[in-house]
């Protein structure tokens, strides 16, 4: 039973960490590709985009910063295995 | 049970009774280090300009305008130290994990979230004064209705400003300890340039996301 805890748990975050990053990064290149259209087409209004730009990345980096807590909560902190022994 | 391998603080030493981790010993050392060094670079100023007293000035115009394009003129030169003590202290923690034998102090959980929930508290006080009993208004602003999603959203808050400065402060301490295990010699160099990279944007994160906080809270 032990071992499926630590076999199910090292499975767990490594997939949530994996997919997370792969629609967050995916977010954050839309996020600043229309970020760096926006500025070729103004390029006065850049300051300002710029600064919006950093906001938004870090909203996103956010959901993913919180799915590597989850996973390190899994891997180095298992509340679950306590229960068992 | 076999202990696994551990993150975040570790016991060091106790005195009287207390646990001394040695985040906490690295924390006291990064206070020191500020202190000084704001000490050294503002003693005594004098009528010509000397190169300390030349860079310091530079980075205070250059931080103080970067503030003023989120809040107002005169808030912005009040709470100046404020935010600048702020982000030298972030800073200085982020990039003290590069040191042989020392921990980041914002790799432990405790000391992002006191940062965090003592930046918000700090904000709300700061809205407060400012603002007066006006300010408690904004809480029912649309309609009452709205009363315990504008608590949520200040709950939520100083949770997400100490989650994101401790994953990403840890998990490239985790990122630099893997890439070391597997070829220690000239490997990690560039991934200790990116991580030094990413420690100034998370300071610098940190600073602005509070400025741009205590704006929304100051917002008539």
């Amino acid at each position: 039973m032990l071992a499926w805890v630590i076999i199910v748990s090292i499975i767990t975050a490594g997939f949530s960490v994996a997919l997370v990053g792969m629609n967050a990064t995916k977010a954050q290149g839309n996020a600043a590709a229309s970020a760096f259209e926006s500025v070729a087409r103004q390029p006065e209004a850049g300051d300002q985009i710029n600064r919006m730009l950093l906001f938004a990345l870090a909203f996103i980096e956010t959901i993913m910063i919180f799915t590597l807590t989850v996973a390190l909560i899994l891997l180095f902190a298992n509340p679950l295995l306590g229960k068992l022994s | 049970m076999e202990r696994g391998p551990e993150i975040g603080p570790r016991v060091v030493g106790q005195i009287f009774g207390i646990p001394i981790t040695n985040t906490l010993i690295s924390l006291q050392i990064v206070s020191l280090f500020v202190i000084l060094l704001a000490f050294w670079l503002s003693y005594k100023p004098k009528e010509t300009i000397t190169t300390r007293q030349n860079i310091a000035e530079t980075l205070v115009e250059m931080f103080k305008r970067y503030l003023s394009g989120f809040l107002e003129e005169h808030i912005a030169e009040k709470y100046f130290s404020f935010f600048a003590t702020l982000f030298l202290f972030i800073l200085i923690s982020n990039w003290s994990g590069f040191i042989p034998g020392f921990t980041s102090p914002t790799s432990d959980i405790n000391v992002t979230a006191g940062l965090a929930i003592g930046t918000i508290l700090y904000i709300q006080y700061v809205a407060f004064k400012e603002r007066g009993v006006e300010y408690l208004k904004s809480f029912v602003s649309p309609s009452v209705l709205f009363l315990p999603i504008n608590i949520l959203e200040q709950i939520t808050r100083p949770v997400s400003l100490a989650l994101r400065l401790f994953g990403n402060i840890s998990g490239e301490h985790i990122v630099l300890g893997i890439i070391s295990l597997l070829a220690p010699l000239i490997v990690p160099v560039p991934i200790m340039a990116l991580n030094m990279f990413m420690g100034f944007i998370q300071a610098f994160i940190f600073t602005s996301l509070s400025a741009a906080y205590l704006a929304a809270a100051l917002e008539e």
